[in-house]
């Protein structure tokens, strides 16, 4: 199942997850081992007071975190894995590194860790996330995959 | 979105006049016939346009010049993104045809820096063509600014472009027209406008 920007799928058993071509954009990884649960979110923007779209990290990371623990996920035992956030050009606005700033302070509000991240460069992503194991596979373009 | 059929016409007859100036100016670049398909223009929403234009996790290089309206000395505002988005492959004919060396093209190679540069230089001349086209038609002071290009999967490289609009809007108008040279190249031309910069249009044409 692909997610598009500014948006999230939350997958199960043998179902895998991916965003395709993330630059700037952060792709948040949830992975729940208890019930084989997993959520993946694109994030386009950063928080931004009063905005309520989904476009932006708090609005759309709080409907992927109800919706794990709707499901039966106990949020505190969630494994968090971050990608993305790239700044693409040189004449770069720094809207990569404000997703990740803002993905971050989403992730510890709610008194998680990060366990893996691949943030921040030049580059862009593609990931897999598979629901049954939480492991991400990662491919930079002209670089190899990478799992983690 | 504000815009009607009327006012879709009457962007898409000067868009086709910018890309049909665009494609002369690439033809006595490359010394080759270029036709230009006919020109799309949509209303999409941002979150879908890296599909509009090909497959998201594809290697594309895109050369992308931003354009603003002078207003005064101290204003000017956002009125969009001039990009041509070419595969690899076609990056690299192109490419190989802009520097006068079709001989050696090796299209699993990434590009070199001359490759970049003549193809940074084409982003310029492309958007310089069309922008005089448009300004006659608008009669509004164009600036374009520098060209920049990256290489990398397409998703990728039109996400800070696409950000930036997301944050004022949801919604992007979306012109993009296809470059055929030498038949089987996938090279297009896009013009992504912002809504203040297309309102401002519109407002000049009266439609």
């Amino acid at each position: 199942m692909n997610v598009k920007m500014g948006d999230y799928e939350i997958g199960q058993d043998n179902q895998v997850l991916t965003a395709m071509g993330l630059g700037s954009c952060v792709g948040v990884c949830l992975y729940d081992q208890d019930n084989q649960r997993a959520g993946l979110a694109h994030v386009m923007l950063p928080a931004e007071d009063g905005e309520e779209s989904s476009k932006h990290a708090d609005v759309l990371l709080d409907s992927v975190f109800t919706e794990m623990k709707n499901k039966g996920s106990h949020l505190s035992d969630l494994e968090v894995k971050i990608y993305g956030g790239a700044s693409m050009f040189d004449n770069s606005f720094d809207i990569g590194e404000r997703n990740i700033s803002s993905v971050k302070e989403e992730i510890s509000s709610r008194g998680l860790n990060i366990a893996k991240e691949d943030t921040g460069g030049t580059k862009g992503r593609a990931i897999w996330l598979n629901c049954k194991n939480g492991n991400v596979v990662v491919r930079k373009s002209f670089t190899g995959n990478r799992k983690d | 979105m504000d815009i009607n059929d009327k006012q879709k016409d009457k962007l898409r007859e000067i868009g086709n006049i910018g890309a049909g100036n665009a494609s002369n100016a690439l033809s006595k670049m490359t010394d080759e016939k270029i036709d230009i398909g006919f020109p799309g223009i949509e209303v999409h929403e941002i979150r879908d346009i890296p599909e509009e234009i090909g497959n998201r996790s594809k290697i594309h290089s895109l050369v992308r010049v931003e354009v603003h309206v002078e207003r005064n000395e101290n204003e000017s505002i956002y009125l969009g993104t001039l990009m041509l988005v070419l595969d690899r492959r076609s990056a690299k004919i192109l490419a190989g045809h802009l520097l006068g060396d079709t001989e050696n093209i090796d299209i699993e190679q990434q590009l070199t820096e001359s490759e970049e540069s003549a193809l940074k230089e084409t982003g310029n001349i492309l958007t310089g063509s069309t922008l005089s086209a448009m300004t006659e038609w608008v009669d509004l002071k164009l600036k374009e600014g520098v060209p920049d290009i990256k290489t990398d999967m397409l998703g990728a490289v039109m996400d800070e472009i696409l950000l930036k609009m997301a944050q004022h809007e949801d919604e992007a108008l979306l012109f993009q027209t296809k470059f055929n040279f030498k038949k089987d190249l996938n090279s297009y031309f896009i013009f992504l406008f912002s809504r203040k910069g297309r309102n401002l249009i519109l407002e000049k044409l009266s439609v």
